[in-house]
Parts: C-alpha cells; structure tokens; sequence
C-alpha cells in the first residue's frame, strides 16, 4: 500500500514540470538582472566579492532576518525537547577508538578552516554560513565523541552564544538610526573591521545553531545513550 | 532622518531584540521582557498609525541604496492598520498569557521557550505587513510559518505533534511554491521591489509570461498559508491543538499577516488582469470558503474546532477585493476599507473568542460543547465573550462586521457583480445558525459541573473587552477607511519615496 | 541552444519530482526529504537562470537567493525532523495519516 502510485499528485507533479519548464524556455535568452548595479555598488563601498556586498550590505536586512530564523528554528526545537530526558546523557553509544581519534585529529583543523572562511568571506566564497556550517560539523564530531552533551543548551552560557549572534547584528544594524541614518547604514570608515567582527560572532552563534539542532533531535534515541 | 521615519525599522528590530533577550533571560524574567516589549510596540505601532494619517504614506530605504539595489519598507495605511491590529491583539495575547501559563508548570509547555517564540511571530507579522520587497516576503513568511508552528505543536502530545507536522508540510510546500515564484519573477522582471514591479509589470514586455506564471505560484503559496478552502485542511488542527493564547494568536493574526502579503502582491504589485482570471478565481474560493466554512462550524462537536472552522469561513471574506479589483477608484476604497475592516474586526472578535473557548474548555474540563450546558449561569462573562463576538461574526450591527459587509456588498452591486452580495448574505445566516446552536446549549439546563474560577479575573474581563472592541468596532469605520486610502494599493504605481 | 536551459529545465524536474514526494509519500521523513528535493530543483534553477548575463559574469542575486533558501531549508528541515522524533518516541507512528493511539479521537 505504501509504495502505490497515487494518481492526483502525480498528474499536478507532471503539470507543474510542463508548466515551469516551458516558462524557463520562454523566457529571455540574455538578461542582465541586476548585475550591473550590484556590481557598480559593490565596487563603490570596495567589497570585491559582490555575492558578499550583496548579503551583508544591500540586501543585508534579508540576512539579518535570515540569522533570525535560523534562531527561530534553534527554540522552536529546543521547545520540543522531551523535558523528561536527563541533562547527564552522552552520545557515546558509537564511540569507538577510530571515531575518537579522528575527532581529536580533525576538530582543530574544521576550526581552523572555519576561522580562514570568515576571513576570506570579504574576496572570495565564503562567510559567516559557511564558516558556521564547519564549525557546526566539528561541534557534532565532538558531540559524537561524548565531549558535548545533548543537553547543552541548557546552560546559560551556551543560551547566550546561541543568541550573541543576533544580539550583535541587531546592534550594528541599530547603531546607525542613532546617528540619524536607516537601518544598516553602516559608515564607510569602519564597515570592514565592524562587518569582519560582526560576521566572527555571527560564525560562533551559526555553529552553536547547527549543532543544537542536531542535538535535539539526537537526544530521543535509546541505545545511543548510556547514563555517565 | 526623524524619528518618526524610522518606526518601520523600529517595529521590526524591537521585537526581535525582545526575543533574543526572552531566550536569554531565562523563566522568571522572560515574560516581563515579554511584556515590556508588548507596551514598546503597542506605542510604536499608534505612532505609526498617527504619522501616516498625518504625513502620508513613505518608503524607508534599509542601508540607504533604495530599490532596485536594496531592500524598501513601506509605511502606508493599510501597514499601519495591519500593525495596529497586530499590536492589539498582540498585547491582549502577551496579558492572557502571563496568567495562562502561571497557572501551569511554566516548563511543561515548550520547555519555557513560548516567549521568544511569541515574540520572534510578533517580529515576523510586523515585519511582514511592513516589507516592500517580494523576496523579504519570503524571509518574513518563513519566520511567520516556523514560529506558528513551534507554538501550535507548543504542548508536545501526540494530537499537538501531529497539527504541527501537518502544519509543518503545508508551510514547506508553501515555501518552496513561493521561492519558485520569485524566483521566475525576478528571472523575468530583473526587480524584487514591489511597487517599482507594478510599472515594469505594467509595460509588459519579453518576460511577461514568465513573470505571470511566477505570480500565480506566489498566489498559490500564500493561499495556501492563509487557508483559504480549499487549502484550509491543515488550520483547524492546527488552530485548535494549541495552547489557549496561541490558538488566538493563530486565528486572529497569523492568517491576517499572509493574506496582507497578498493584498500587496495581487493588488499593490500586479496591474489588473495580468494574470488571466486569477482574481475572479480568488473571489469564487473565498465565497465557498464562506459557504463551507460555516457548515462545517455548524457539524463541529468540539468548541476549538468550531471556532477554528468559523475562521476557515471568515477567512473567505477577505477575498471578495480581489474580484473588485479594476474597478474605479472609488469602489475600490470601499471594497478594500471593507476587507481591511472585517480583517481588524474578525482579528479582535476571534481572539476574544477563542481566549474565551479555552477558558470554558479549561473550566468545564472537556472540549465537547454538548457537556457545557448551563455556562451562562454558572460562566457568565464568558457566555457573554462568545455571544458578543457571535454577533460579531453575523454581521450585526453595531458590529465591525456589520459595516464591512455593508461595504463589500455596496462595491460589489455598484460593479455589477450581485452575486457576491448573495455570498455575503448567505455567510451571515449561516454564522448566525452556527452561533445560535453554541448559544443555545450554554443558555440550556441543567448546568453541567465545572471548575471553579482558579486563574486571575483577568482570563475573563479580558476576552470579554476584546469582543466589546470588535461589536463597536463600525464606529471605527471613518478612520479605517482613511488609512485604507493612503498609499500604493489604491493609488497605485506610485515609486517615489 | 544555451547550456543554462538544460540546468533550468533540470531543476524544474528535480522540484516537480520533490513535489510528488511531499504530497504522495506517508511516511514522515520521506516528506521532509521530499521538500529538501524541491528546495534542489529551486536552487538549480536560481542558479541556471542567472547565468545569461550578456557578459557571462553571473548576477550575484539569484546567488543570494540561493544562500538565503538553504538556510531557510535547513530551518525546516530541522524543525521537520524534530517533530518526527518526538511523534515517533510518543505513538509509535510514523505517518500523519494513522490516528495515533493514545490521541483521543483526533
């Protein structure tokens, strides 16, 4: 019975292949988009990464919203935690040797890495995601290896990195309203130490989202876990 | 820059500082952060109000580029009146709350996390009805479907989980239909910015098929988010698993954020019959919306579920603009200072409601409506709730709804399209036999036991002034009427700050 | 015949294709990796489609776009797998449609 073609959601899949790929055909085989103007603007501020220029500055208030949501997502699974489960729980059911050394090997490489992304992120691909997906990844190596407990965000001090992240890019993107600009206008003399140092916190707050939303739904599991 | 122009920024940055702060405030303290917040944006959004009555509706340029390049915010008087409405009710939620989850463990539902919830749904509506920008749509709406859905599934058993993930699949599938659509509308139009795409739209040219198809899939999205039949399958779940205070959060302010995206994108973004009888598609659902909605209300055995089906039919006239549209100005000033009127009206009178609902459900200790006989003797106040808001729903007057159905009917008989009164017509009766059945088994004998009022007074006088708001909400009319006028969905295709 | 059409047109079948799954498929996690697929096909798309730059250099909005999804999906997706979690640990079930046994009724 599982397996069974269901007819309705099949014929609205096919349509909507037909549909969407004759649009794509259909539209204009040259278009510029706005290419031009994101570029002319990004070399005016000299950002030379212009998918950079455009998250953080012209459509930085989409990333702001962007970093919310990903906060969002971190409670809204922290709030289905089963409040039963205890805080003394390890991941060690799958610990073994192989595993535990490649962790102790291969986490201070991942933060290493994760640090040369936040700083390239201003020439090259790369950023405050990227660098907080790595550092997300190290952080579950060690969660793997019984060095992070999946209860973790329990802590005060981890709730505070969870949210450091969104408290300092609402800072900066508040500090210039008082001086009489709008929202994210950030000033031209100190945008690249701000933004470098904004994107550094961001990267921490990033990897501890990741991580927690691994955790929560890792924390349910039976015989991934043993009382230490 | 004044002040006074920056309220959009500050009616989106406030909340969301405020849901930072919740979570890192920990359980005592969260809900004064909470509150305090709630009071910040309640004055924020009657500033904003004051301002666009006083200087006219303005863009606010986040970063300073302006559009096309960055992102515009856009201060009009249907924004104004949306965020009012959020702030209202909004406030009403954050007072009913702080004594609803007294009562309980403050850890059994959702670990402590409702506040920053709560407050992350309040930064998403705000910023929802503020955004000029059909990408930041998306983000807002993503930030709109997370945090309801977090808090529908808020109590954790097993009927709350299964609402969520219904919830949960729906939103995914709205998503991704919206990021598809604006992703064909950019391809098509090089533009995100709304009111700059209603003159390209208007232009036509090479990518105009594209940028319709976009648009449908865009329209397609938000309906389903804002359950419109027949999309509406997963909101009476959903509406009525949740806890007290969400279910009124949902109801009354979540549906009325999405369908204002859409009040933007079918009328302020895209130029009247651009994409082929989509608009009279919209208004044909929302009368069958109004039609189904209410039979089902009538079938309903549960008073969550009932109230949540009501909605489902509410929901339907909102969608009576869309048909409208095209139509000169003057009918359309008419038809959107009614919709905006049913949605401030149904807002206040379907929190009250169902803030009322749950505290008869709490009170009687069951959710059955035919094991609440006798509430109006020995639950007074809150008998009255649902009887006032009932009339509310009808369309009496006094009542907000009475003046927005007046003025929905009079646009759709000045274009010629009578037969949208008849839907109007036949959801009044049809509201009035589903209250009057609620009504009559609380005013019936003998009264069933219930529990003695434990909670503060609050819990009662609260969804009592609400639903008071909501039955003289027609004298309101004059002033919503004003806001509906100014800004780019009446007047449209204007660009310039 | 541009090459970018062919990636186009492959998104749009990899997201019909995500979307067939999200709606036809019972179980939980198969819904959520359905979406995960359309959100794919999307990207693809985004991706291909700005790619016609008359100078070849590659419109950084899509991009964005792009990036701005992933992080969207992963919020889903986790949020997704969470309530399955849960759902599972408290019924026993792992489809929406099966009335879960210590659930009254609904």
């Amino acid at each position: 019975m599982r397996d069974r073609i269901r007819v309705v959601p099949l014929v609205a899949a096919i349509a909507l292949f037909a549909i969407i790929s004759s649009t794509v055909l259909d539209l204009p085989r040259e278009s510029a988009g706005l290419s031009e103007e994101m570029i002319g603007g990004a070399a005016a501020i000299h950002v030379n990464n212009v998918v950079t220029a455009v998250l953080l500055d012209f459509r930085g208030y989409d990333t702001l919203l962007e970093i919310s949501v990903l906060m969002l997502a971190t409670v809204a699974v922290l709030s289905l935690r089963d409040p039963r489960l205890g805080t003394r729980r390890r991941l060690t059911g799958t610990a073994d040797l192989i595993l535990r050394s490649l962790g102790e090997a291969v986490t201070p490489i991942m933060m290493v890495v994760a640090g040369y992304l936040v700083w390239v992120g201003s020439t090259k691909p790369g950023g405050a995601f990227q660098a907080g997906a790595v550092l997300g990844a190290g952080g579950i190596l060690l969660a793997l290896t019984g060095w992070v407990r999946p209860s973790w965000a329990r802590h005060s001090v981890i709730r505070l990195v969870l949210s450091v992240g969104l408290l300092a890019f609402i800072a900066v993107s508040v500090t210039p309203i008082l001086a009489g600009r709008t929202l994210l206008d950030y000033s031209d003399d100190m945008r690249h130490i701000v933004l470098l140092i904004l994107e550094s916190i961001l990267t921490l707050s990033i990897g501890a989202s990741m991580l927690s939303l691994f955790l929560a739904s890792a924390s349910g599991g039976e015989e991934d876990e043993e009382a230490s | 820059m004044s002040l006074g122009a920056q309220l959009p920024a500050l009616l989106v940055l406030a909340p969301l500082a405020a849901s930072a702060l919740t979570f890192i405030a920990g359980r005592n303290v969260d809900r004064y952060v909470a509150l305090g917040c709630a009071v910040v944006n309640t004055a924020l959004a009657v500033a904003l109000a004051a301002r666009v009555l006083d200087v006219g509706a303005w863009r606010y340029e986040v970063g300073g580029w302006g559009a096309p390049l960055g992102i515009d915010l856009v201060a009009d008087g249907p924004a104004a009146l949306f965020v009012l409405l959020v702030a209202v009710v909004g406030l009403a939620v954050t007072v009913f709350a702080t004594a609803y989850f007294h009562r309980d463990d403050p850890n059994a539902y959702g670990n402590g996390h409702f506040w920053t919830l709560w407050m992350f749904m309040w930064t998403s509506l705000n910023g929802l009805c503020l955004t000029g920008d059909a990408f930041n749509v998306y983000v807002c709406l993503e930030l709109v479907g997370i945090s309801a859905v977090g808090l529908a599934a808020l109590k954790g058993d097993a009927r709350a989980l299964r609402a969520g993930a219904r919830y949960l699949f729906a939103n995914m599938l709205a998503a991704m239909t919206y990021l598809l659509g604006v992703a064909l509308l950019y391809s098509a139009t090089a533009n995100l910015d709304m009111a700059m795409l209603r003159v390209v739209l208007a232009e036509g040219g090479p990518g105009e098929s594209g940028a319709a198809v976009g648009i449908a899939l865009m329209v397609a999205a938000l309906v389903l988010k804002t359950a419109l039949v027949p999309a509406h399958f997963w909101l009476p779940s959903a509406h009525s698993a949740a806890p007290t205070p969400v279910s009124a959060a949902l109801s009354a302010l979540v549906v009325k954020g999405t369908y204002f995206a859409l009040l933007r994108i079918v009328l302020g973004m895209t130029p009247p019959g651009f994409v082929p009888g989509l608009n009279v598609l919209l208004g044909v659902l929302g009368a069958v919306a109004i039609i189904w909605g209410s039979i089902q209300a009538l079938l309903q055995t549960r008073i969550k579920q009932f109230v949540a089906y009501s909605t489902v039919a509410q929901i339907g006239y909102l969608f009576i603009v869309f048909p409208l549209a095209g139509a000169g100005a003057d009918v359309m000033s008419l038809a959107l200072g009614g919709v905006l009127l049913h949605a401030a009206t149904h807002g206040l009178a379907k929190s009250g409601l169902f803030m009322a609902a749950g505290s008869l459900m709490d009170r009687f200790g069951t959710d059955d409506l035919n094991r609440m006989r006798g509430a109006a003797r020995t639950a007074p106040v809150l008998t009255m709730t649902v009887a006032l808001a009932g009339v509310t729903m009808m369309g009496l007057p006094p009542s907000g709804g009475f003046g927005s159905k007046f003025q929905l009917a009079t646009a759709s008989i000045s274009t010629g399209q009578w037969w949208w009164a008849v839907a109007l017509g036949l959801g009044g009766l049809l509201a009035a036999a589903y209250m009057f059945r609620v009504l009559a088994i609380m005013l019936s004998g003998p009264a069933d036991a219930l529990a003695p009022a434990d909670a503060a007074i609050r819990l009662e006088w609260l969804p009592l002034g609400l639903a008071l708001a909501a039955l003289f909400f027609v004298f309101a009319a004059p002033l919503v009427n004003e806001l509906a006028a100014i800004g780019p969905l009446l007047a449209s295709g204007a660009v310039t700050p | 015949m541009s090459t970018y059409l062919i990636y186009a047109v492959g998104g749009a079948l990899i997201f019909s294709i995500g979307t067939y799954a999200l709606l036809a498929q019972r179980h939980i996690m198969h819904k959520v990796i359905g979406a995960n697929i359309m959100g794919s096909g999307i990207f693809m798309v985004l991706i291909a489609l700005g790619k016609r730059t008359p100078d070849g250099v590659t419109d950084p909005v899509p991009q964005a776009m792009v990036l701005t999804g992933i992080v969207v999906t992963v919020a889903l997706t986790a949020l997704g797998l969470s309530i399955a979690k849960r759902y599972y640990t408290l019924t026993g079930l792992d489809d929406l449609d099966q009335d879960p046994p210590a659930c009254d009724g609904r």
